[in-house]
C-alpha cells in the first residue's frame, strides 16, 4: 500500500518520534522510577506490616502524569503548527493532512503504550521486592488499562485543542476547557438539585420523646448522596481526580490513611468508556479540524474574531458560573460579592486578550462576549436552580414503585464515605414483595423515639418512570425484626446478602493488621464459607451485625477483596465458633511471639481493656487501677499467666472472652481470655489496691 | 503544467491574491517578482497546498495540489524561513527525506553537499543563514520533484554560491525537465536563470512575459544623424521613450532588432549603436507603457 495516501505514514512516524526523543525519554522513565518511588514509600509508611495499597495510592505519579504527559506530548508531535516555517516544512510533504495528524495520534499512543507497560512491569517487580505490599494481579491490569485510555484520552484532547489554534497559550486553555468544563456542568447540576434536597437525607426521622411537637418527615426524592457519588466516579478520571490529587499526594507522602481515596475510585468502568467514547468523538472533530484548519492561523489565536471571543468566554466560564453561585449564595452581600467577582472576570478578560494576542482587542466586541458570559453563567445558574426547586417538590409515591432495594445493617446510613465499606450490591437486589415496599413507606413518616431501640436501614427505590432514589428509614425493633422476617422469606435475597466473592479476596485482616501467612488467611476464609453456609438472614443479621462506630471488637475480620476496586467485607467471628476460636489463637500466639516471648519492659507498653463487656462497676475499677503506680504491672503479668495456657476459647459465649489490647511501638497486639475466676479474682485485687491507695493517700495527706 | 485560474485568497478578510491568472509551462523558469507584501510567497504557499484558496482554482499536471500527496511527491519547496528539525544535521534531514520522498536520491545529495562544501553530519543549527538556505535547497533539488518551488532562495548566498546554485538549478531544468518558480523583489536575481517572468502586483498578475522576447523584442539605440532629427524622423518605429542629448539620442524601441536596424540604416546614420537592455530597463518601460510607475511596483 502507498504509504502517502494510508492512514499512517510510518516513515514520518519513525523520524517523528526520532526528532521527539529527547521528550519521550523523559517520559518513559519518570513515571516508572516515580512510581517506583512510591512503592517503597508506602512499603516504608507500611513499617513492616502488611500493606494494601489501592490503585490510586500506588498511581499517584501516573495520575499527575496524566495531567502533564499527554499535554506534553501532543504539543511535542504537534510542534509545528505553532510557527508558520514549520507549517510550511510538514504541508509541504508530500502527505494528507489527515496523514499526519493520525500518525501523530498513533505516536502518542505509542508512547503512552511503552510508558504505562514500563510502568506495570515497575509496579510488579517492585510488589515482588517489598514483600509487605499485597497487590492483587487485577489490580495491574486496571492500573495499564485505565491509565492506558486516560492518557490517550487527554492527548487526543490536546491535540483536537491543537488543531483549534495556532496559539500555544490558547490550546492550555482549549485543553482545560475540554478537560474540565463537561465534568464542571454536570457536576454543578447533581450537586446543585443534590443540594436542594440533601438536608431530608440527614434530617433522620427521629426526634427526642421530650419533644413537644415531633416534625413529620416525608420522602423526599433525590436522595442522591448515593447516586451523585456513584455519578461522580463514572466522570472522566482526569476530572474526578483533580479535586482529590492534592490531599491524595500530600497524606500518602506523610504515610497518613491511604484508602480513603479509593473512594473516587481510579478504575471505573464506565467511566473508562465514558473516556473511550469521548476520545473517538474528540478524535473524529480533531481530525476534522485538522483537515480543514488554516494553516496560516499558525502564531495566532484564532482567524475568526468571533471563535477567538466565544473561546476566552468558555474559558473564563467556570470563573463568572462560580461567581454567580456565590453571589447567589451569599444573602445579604449579593451585590458586593457579584461586583467582586464581576470585576475579576473583566480583568482576566482582558489580560486574555493581552496574553494571546498582546492587544487589548476588539472593543465593542469583547464588551459584547463579556456580556453574553455574564448573562449566559446567570441563566445557567437559574435555570439549573428551577430544576432543582422543581425536583425537591416532587414526592416519591408508593404506587410508583416498581421494585425497592435494602441494606438491612446501615449504620451510618446512605453518606457517600461510608459506600464502599458495606456490601453495598445488595441494594442493588430487586425486592418486588409488596409487603415490604408497604413496611418501608409506612415506617417512613413514623416517628421514632430516640432511646428507643432502631435500627437504620438504607433503601434504593426503582419507580415506574425508571428513576431511582436513596435514602434511609430508621425502623424501631419491632418493625425491623418484621422486616427481616419478610426478607429472610427470599432465599435468593439471603445467597445475595451473605455473598463475599471469596475467588478476588487477597488481603484478610485479623485485628489490626494484614496476615502474611496465606495458609492462614485461607483457613480463615473456609472457615467463614463453613460459618456462613445454611445460614438464614436473621442468623446472619444477629451474628454480622456490627457497629462500625465502635469496632472495638477484635474477633472482626476484613475481607479485602478487589473486583472492579477494594471492596472490603466486614465478617464477624462468632459466625463460626471454630472461626472465633481461631481467630484469638492467632493474635494470642502473635503476642506470645513478639511480646511475652521477648520479655519486653512494661514501662514501654501500654495496656487496655476493652470495656464494652464490662459493667459500669469493673470499668470505673479497671479505669482507677490502671492509673495506680504499678497497674500495668500487674495486669501485664495476669495477661502472661494466662495467655499461655491452651483455652478452647469457642466454648465461651462471645460475652464472656475478654481482650486485652496492648500497645507496643507503632504496633498493637490483641490478647483473648475467659471470663473465669481468675479474671473476677483480678478485678477483686482492683479494689483492694484502690482502696490501699485510698487509704495510703489520706495517711499520706494527715501526715 | 501549473495552471492557476481566478484564484482569490484572503488574510483576515483582507484579499492578498485577487482573481489571479496565471499559466507555468512545464521546464520553465518562472519568476515572480513583486514588492514585499504583493502575495508572492502565499502564491507559492497555494500552489504547494499549503493553504487553500477561497476562490478559482490551482492545478498542476491538471489536478488541484491541496491536500494531495500524489501531486506533492513531485514537487518541493524551500520558503524563505527555513525549517530544519532541532538537532537534525543535514544527513538526518535527508534521512528523513528519503523516508517521505520516493525518489530522493542520496547519492546526489552527497555530491551536492561535497561541491557545495558543506558538513553532511554537522548539526544544522550551527550552520551560518546562508549554509542553511544551501542545505534546504540541496535537500529540495536532491527530491528529484518535477516542480521546485524556490521563495527569495538567493537571500544571504554570497555571489559566487549563488552562480552555483543558479547553474544546478538550469541543470535540473535541462536533465530532469523540471519546472522552476523563483521568487524575487529584485529583478537581477532572476534576470539570468528566469525563462519566463511574471509580474506581482496587488495581489494579481500585472504583467507576463518570457525574458527572450522580452529582450529581443524591446532594445536601446545610440543614434546620430549627419542633420537635425526629432522622435518624428523615427515614426515608423514603435518608440518606447526617446532621449536627445546634443547630437545623440538614445531611443528604446519595441520591434524586430533586424528590421529595425534595416529601417534605420536607410537613414545613414554617423552613429548606430544597439545596446543590450537590463530587465529592470525593459521592466521600467513596460510598466510606463501600461501607466504604472515602476519605482512603486517594485519597491
Amino acid at each position: 500500500m502507498n504509504s502517502k495516501v494510508s492512514f499512517v505514514n510510518f516513515n514520518y512516524l519513525k523520524e517523528n518520534l526520532k526528532k521527539s526523543r529527547g521528550v519521550i525519554y523523559l517520559i518513559l522513565f519518570i513515571v516508572p522510577i516515580f512510581t517506583y518511588l512510591t512503592m517503597l514509600i508506602i512499603s516504608k509508611n507500611g513499617s513492616g506490616l502488611k500493606v494494601l495499597p489501592n490503585l490510586s495510592n500506588i498511581s499517584i505519579p501516573t495520575i499527575i502524569g496524566m495531567y502533564l504527559i499527554p499535554f506534553v506530548m501532543a504539543t511535542t508531535l504537534f510542534n509545528f503548527v505553532f510557527k508558520r516555517e514549520s507549517v510550511d516544512f510538514i504541508n509541504a510533504l508530500p502527505m494528507k493532512k489527515s496523514t499526519v495528524f493520525i500518525t501523530n495520534i498513533v505516536g502518542g499512543v505509542l508512547v503512552f503504550f511503552a510508558t504505562l507497560l514500563i510502568s506495570t512491569i515497575v509496579l510488579v517487580v517492585s510488589s515482588l521486592f517489598f514483600d509487605n505490599l499485597i497487590i492483587p494481579s487485577t489490580m495491574y491490569f486496571h492500573y495499564f488499562i485505565t491509565f492506558f485510555i486516560t492518557y490517550i484520552y487527554v492527548f487526543i484532547i490536546s491535540s483536537l485543542a491543537i488543531s483549534l489554534t495556532g496559539s500555544r497559550l490558547v490550546h492550555v486553555a482549549l485543553t482545560l476547557i475540554l478537560l474540565f468544563i463537561p465534568g464542571y456542568l454536570s457536576d454543578f447540576y447533581y450537586s446543585r438539585v443534590n443540594d436542594s434536597t440533601i438536608d431530608y437525607n440527614y434530617y433522620y426521622p427521629t426526634c427526642d420523646k421530650y419533644d413537644n411537637e415531633c416534625p413529620e418527615y416525608e420522602i423526599r426524592n433525590n436522595f442522591v448522596v448515593g447516586r451523585s457519588f456513584r455519578l461522580y466516579n463514572e466522570q472522566t478520571l482526569p476530572y474526578k481526580y483533580i479535586n482529590v490529587l492534592p490531599r491524595a499526594v500530600f497524606s500518602m507522602y506523610n504515610g497518613e490513611a491511604l484508602y480513603n481515596y479509593e473512594l473516587q475510585s481510579v478504575y471505573n468502568f464506565k467511566s473508562i468508556i465514558k473516556m473511550i467514547v469521548l476520545s473517538v468523538v474528540y478524535f473524529i472533530l480533531g481530525l476534522y479540524a485538522y483537515i480543514n484548519r488554516k494553516m496560516e492561523v499558525a502564531e495566532s489565536t484564532f482567524k475568526n474574531e468571533h471563535v477567538h471571543q466565544f473561546v476566552k468566554c468558555l474559558t473564563l466560564f467556570p470563573l463568572s458560573l462560580g461567581g454567580v453561585i456565590i453571589a447567589a449564595d451569599s444573602g445579604e452581600y449579593v451585590s458586593t460579592v457579584f461586583a467582586f467577582f464581576l470585576a475579576i472576570t473583566m480583568t482576566l478578560y482582558v489580560v486574555y486578550d493581552l496574553v494571546t494576542r498582546r492587544n487589548s482587542g476588539n472593543f465593542m466586541k469583547s464588551t459584547i462576549y463579556f456580556l453574553g458570559l455574564i448573562l449566559v453563567s446567570i441563566l445557567t445558574f437559574y435555570s439549573v436552580d428551577f430544576v432543582a426547586s422543581r425536583e425537591s417538590t416532587k414526592k416519591v409515591l408508593k404506587e410508583d414503585v416498581v421494585n425497592i432495594g435494602i441494606q438491612p445493617n446501615n449504620s451510618f446510613g446512605l453518606e457517600a464515605y461510608g459506600l464502599k465499606s458495606y456490601n453495598f450490591n445488595i441494594l442493588d437486589y430487586k425486592i418486588k414483595d409488596q409487603e415490604v415496599i408497604d413496611l418501608i413507606f409506612d415506617n417512613v413518616n413514623k416517628k421514632v423515639i430516640s432511646d428507643e431501640q432502631s435500627t437504620m436501614i438504607a433503601t434504593r427505590v426503582s419507580l415506574k418512570n425508571g428513576s431511582k432514589y436513596y435514602f434511609n428509614v430508621r425502623l424501631v425493633k419491632s418493625e425491623y425484626d418484621k422486616l427481616i422476617n419478610l426478607l429472610d422469606k427470599d432465599n435468593k435475597y439471603t445467597d445475595e446478602f451473605k455473598y463475599i466473592p471469596y475467588d478476588n479476596i487477597y488481603g484478610v485482616k485479623v485485628g489490626d493488621s494484614y496476615l502474611k501467612e496465606k495458609e492462614t488467611s485461607k483457613k480463615i476464609i473456609e472457615l467463614i464459607k463453613e460459618g456462613y453456609k445454611d445460614k438464614s438472614l436473621s442468623d446472619i443479621i444477629n451474628h454480622t451485625y456490627v457497629d462500625l462506630d465502635y469496632v472495638e471488637d477484635t474477633t472482626i475480620n476484613y475481607l479485602s477483596t478487589y473486583k472492579k476496586g477494594i471492596q472490603t467485607y466486614t465478617v464477624n467471628s462468632y459466625i463460626n465458633p471454630k472461626l472465633a476460636n481461631y481467630i484469638m489463637e492467632i493474635q494470642n500466639k502473635d503476642y506470645i511471639k513478639n511480646i511475652y516471648s521477648k520479655n519486653i519492659n512494661v514501662n514501654r507498653l501500654h495496656i487496655w481493656l476493652d470495656l464494652n463487656k464490662e459493667n459500669d462497676i469493673n470499668r470505673e475499677l479497671y479505669y482507677n487501677f490502671s492509673r495506680l503506680d504499678g497497674g500495668d504491672e500487674v495486669i501485664y503479668r495476669y495477661i502472661n499467666e494466662k495467655v499461655t495456657k491452651e483455652v478452647d476459647l469457642s466454648k465461651y459465649d462471645k460475652e464472656d472472652v475478654v481482650s486485652f489490647t496492648v500497645y507496643y511501638g507503632s504496633k498493637s497486639y490483641h490478647v483473648f481470655l475467659p471470663k473465669d475466676d481468675s479474671y473476677d479474682e483480678l478485678f477483686d485485687l482492683f479494689r483492694k489496691e484502690i482502696e490501699k491507695a485510698d487509704i495510703s493517700n489520706i495517711e499520706n495527706e494527715e501526715v | 503544467m501549473i495552471e492557476i485560474t481566478n484564484v482569490t485568497k484572503r488574510f483576515d478578510r483582507e484579499p492578498v491574491l485577487k482573481n489571479l491568472n496565471c499559466k507555468i509551462e512545464k521546464s520553465s523558469i518562472y519568476g515572480l517578482v513583486g514588492a514585499n507584501g504583493a502575495g508572492k510567497s502565499t502564491l507559492l504557499r497555494l500552489i504547494m497546498g499549503i493553504y487553500k484558496q477561497e476562490e478559482g482554482t490551482i492545478l498542476v499536471d491538471g489536478v488541484e495540489s491541496f491536500d494531495n500527496p500524489i501531486i506533492k511527491e513531485k514537487m518541493a519547496f524551500v520558503p524563505d524561513d527555513l525549517f530544519f528539525y532541532p538537532g537534525y544535521s543535514l544527513y538526518d534531514m535527508a534521512g528523513f527525506y528519503q523516508g517521505i520522498y520516493k525518489n530522493f536520491d542520496m547519492e546526489y545529495f552527497k555530491e551536492l553537499c561535497s561541491l557545495f562544501k558543506l558538513d553532511i553530519n554537522r548539526k544544522v543549527s550551527t550552520f551560518s543563514k546562508g549554509m542553511k538556505r544551501q542545505g534546504a535547497l540541496i535537500l529540495a533539488i536532491s527530491t528529484k520533484a518535477e516542480y521546485l518551488f524556490f521563495d527569495e532562495t538567493f537571500d544571504g548566498l554570497d555571489p559566487v554560491i549563488r552562480n552555483l546554485v543558479k547553474k544546478i538549478i538550469c541543470e535540473s531544468v535541462a536533465k530532469n525537465n523540471t519546472t522552476i518558480i523563483l521568487t524575487s523583489h529584485n529583478l537581477r536575481e532572476l534576470e539570468d536563470t528566469c525563462d519566463h517572468l511574471g509580474l506581482l502586483y496587488k495581489g494579481g498578475i500585472l504583467f507576463e512575459s518570457d525574458i527572450d522576447s522580452l529582450k529581443t523584442k524591446m532594445f536601446k539605440i545610440q543614434i546620430s544623424l549627419d542633420r537635425e532629427f526629432d522622435k518624428e524622423d523615427f515614426s515608423n518605429l514603435e518608440i518606447l521613450s526617446f532621449k536627445k542629448k546634443g547630437s545623440v539620442a538614445e531611443i528604446i524601441i519595441r520591434g524586430d532588432k533586424v528590421k529595425t536596424k534595416k529601417d534605420l540604416e536607410k537613414l545613414d546614420p554617423r552613429i548606430l549603436d544597439f545596446i543590450p537592455l537590463t530587465l529592470e530597463e525593459v521592466f521600467i518601460y513596460e510598466m510606463e507603457v501600461l501607466g504604472y510607475e515602476f519605482e512603486s511596483i517594485l519597491r
